[in-house]
């Protein structure tokens, strides 16, 4: 009741019309910046600080509130319609998204990430806040063991993305887990595979990596016919712009899967926003019955990491708010923020400043709402970009594809690395392989590493740490039956055939 | 397919093989896993899936593979050219200034690859490297590359 009380007041605090002018202001800068390749949330909010720092500490989180969402939020935008993930965990949103667009489907796309984007939102944040202290305390229980098997059973869900070959996609994972070992190693600070240069010390960028495999590769299947292929069905009735009754009737149990996924790894630091995205698309894939559809426009597997996504976001503030550990680059950026409003995120946080502690809440709640009411009329806008011919549209892709890659470091060496990885996801398109095993991989693997060799630092050497929790055994459990999850099939499969009778009773 | 499949086995294998020797210049295990460990354990994964890809396509029927995407001569030519195009933009960036750079990789996409003679395509070709130097360097304050003009 006392959360109620407090959230109340911040409700007040924000819901004066000088408040919504600022979260929607927030909101829209976040969107239309946010539509930028490369510019995640942490560097649009990082961005556009200057801006609301020169406001009163409420005016200003709740500007950054705004941003936050708006900016969380378009990354899936262009992934949707260009096939352009503007963030690492918009690559879910293009896997489902971009085959969506094609097939004259992007509105309703947009349409069910705006919404998945704010059930998510809502439904985290009244999580957060009635049970950030809860939560905070199970977070904390959280150590390495729990963490690398966490992170092997993101990474069993390769399996499930491999489509048509299982050994292409393992051999796609491991290339991705070989390149992530690329740079300066964490724990010894030794180089790998740098060959002296410099640039390669940080590891190769990420949105260079995502950029070339997803956008620039797709320009180049694509460009084969003179004119370019006809790539999109353009929507040309309001109505099929919009998520349609039965577009929500499938989506919603995924959106609710994915809130719950994302805001358990929200809390986790170092888990983000990304390896929600991911864990919950695959997961997705796992139980869809629709699994055909996966990689073709499944709406389901658009919505399930769309919501992770959003509500890993407010599952990442109680870490911030409550223990002041930033988990994530983005709560890195508003930890610095909140500290130039002179406040100091911990656990007297909520006893010495409250009213500025729940405005921040309220503030969450608000920035979700203003979010769908700015993106669902914007939906027609956005898609019209879709009616322009693609040997004018690609043009204009490779060139924001390029600066926004370059914009991240601010190097040409990223741009190269975006070129590379774009003939290279184009040589994958043509041998068959998929491109999001290795993405995964690629996220993933140098947590698990990380993680793995903290543990085995913490038991001097011994696997069996990996089993000290219920929850290391039930994910590693998780990650060997998603493994072999395929052999039961096929073994089924085979005993089907031979003419024994399947559970349902017939031959 | 079948055929690729094999290309890609027997590269996997090289690839993998490759990775592995340049590995061993990385610790693999002391007390714990070395830096060499996750490397070295990958690339072996890569050489083994490569030896299984080839075995798995050699033995067997050759058709239940599939059929492998055609590739016409034609496709093969417009995407190197809308490849070379880009790739000399990339590399004319860092020497004529991001501006002039982008303005002749746009250029050379539409005017040069596309063929567009029009008003629409001239304008383009303009328009869109102001606006991303205007979006970018301006109200984003990236610094843009600056070649030997100075912008």
């Amino acid at each position: 009741m006392d959360a109620l009380n407090s959230l109340m007041g911040g409700l007040s605090a924000a819901l004066t019309p000088e408040a919504l002018l600022w979260v929607f202001v927030g909101a829209a800068l976040g969107t239309v910046i946010g539509l930028l390749p490369g510019l995640g949330p942490p560097g649009v909010i990082a961005i556009l600080l200057p801006l609301s720092v020169t406001l009163t500490p409420t005016y200003g989180l709740i500007m950054m509130a705004g941003i936050f969402y708006g900016a969380k939020y378009s990354g899936s935008t262009t992934a949707i319609l260009m096939n352009i993930p503007g963030d690492s965990n918009a690559v879910p949103a293009a896997i489902e998204g971009y085959p969506m667009a094609q097939k004259g489907r992007a509105g309703p796309a947009m349409g069910i990430t705006t919404i998945s984007s704010f059930v998510a939102g809502t439904i985290s944040v009244i999580l957060l806040t009635f049970l950030a202290p809860v939560i905070a305390d199970f977070a904390l229980r959280f150590g390495p063991p729990e963490y690398f098997t966490l992170m092997l059973l993101g990474l069993a869900a390769v399996i499930l993305l491999s489509g048509k070959s299982m050994l292409k996609g393992l051999l796609a994972a491991c290339a991705g887990f070989l390149l992530a070992t690329v740079g300066m190693d964490i724990s010894t600070g030794q180089p790998r595979f740098t060959y002296g240069n410099v640039n390669l010390l940080d590891g190769i960028d990420f949105i260079a990596v995502t950029i070339g495999l997803y956008a620039v590769a797709e320009i180049f299947i694509n460009v084969e016919q003179k004119g370019g292929k006809k790539i999109f069905k353009v929507p040309r009735r309001l109505r099929e712009l919009l998520p349609t009754f039965d577009d929500l009737r499938r989506s919603w149990a995924a959106m609710l899967r994915g809130t719950g996924l994302g805001f358990f790894l929200g809390i986790l630091p170092g888990a983000g926003a990304t390896a929600a995205a991911f864990i919950s698309y695959s997961t997705e894939n796992r139980i869809a019955k629709n699994k055909d559809e996966f990689g073709k426009g499944a709406i389901n597997g658009l919505a399930a990491p769309e919501a992770a996504n959003s509500a890993s976001t407010s599952g990442s503030m109680i870490p911030l708010l409550t223990m002041g550990i930033p988990g994530s680059a983005t709560t890195a950026v508003i930890l610095g923020a909140l500290i130039l409003y002179g406040l100091e995120p911990g656990p007297l946080l909520f006893a010495e400043q409250p009213e500025l502690a729940w405005t921040i809440i309220a503030s969450l709640y608000i920035g979700n709402v203003v979010l769908l009411v700015l993106n669902l009329p914007l939906i027609p806008v956005f898609a019209s970009i879709l009616r322009l011919p693609y040997y004018v549209l690609y043009p204009g892709i490779i060139a924001l594809s390029l600066v926004g890659v370059y914009s991240v470091n601010e190097r040409m060496f990223d741009v190269w690395t975006a070129l590379i990885f774009g003939f290279i996801g184009y040589l994958m398109r043509k041998f068959g392989i998929p491109a999001a095993p290795l993405v995964l991989a690629f996220v993933l693997g140098p947590l698990a590493e990380h993680s793995l060799r903290q543990a085995l630092v913490m038991s001097d050497g011994s696997l069996m740490i990996l089993g000290r929790s219920w929850f290391s055994i039930a994910f590693l459990v998780g990650a060997v039956l998603m493994v072999l999850s395929p052999i039961f099939k096929k073994r089924t499969k085979s005993i089907s055939r031979f003419g024994f009778p399947k559970a349902n009773g017939k031959a | 397919m079948r055929r690729i499949d094999l290309i890609v086995g027997a590269f996997a294998v090289i690839f993998g093989i490759v990775a592995f020797q340049q590995s061993m210049n990385y610790l693999f295990y002391g007390t714990t896993p070395g830096p060499g460990f996750l490397p070295r354990v990958m690339a072996t994964a890569i050489a083994v899936i490569g030896v299984l890809l080839l075995a798995t396509r050699l033995i067997g029927d050759p058709h239940r593979f599939g059929v492998a995407p055609e590739l016409k001569k034609s496709e093969i030519l417009r995407t190197s050219s809308v490849a070379g195009v880009i790739t000399a933009g990339v590399v004319l960036i860092p020497i004529l200034g991001f501006f002039i750079g982008m303005l002749l990789l746009v250029a050379g996409l539409l005017l040069g690859v596309e063929r567009m003679r029009n008003w629409p395509a001239v304008i383009t070709t303009v328009l869109l490297p102001v606006i991303l130097v205007w979006l970018f360097g301006n109200v984003l304050g990236v610094r843009l590359p600056t070649g030997i003009f100075g912008f």
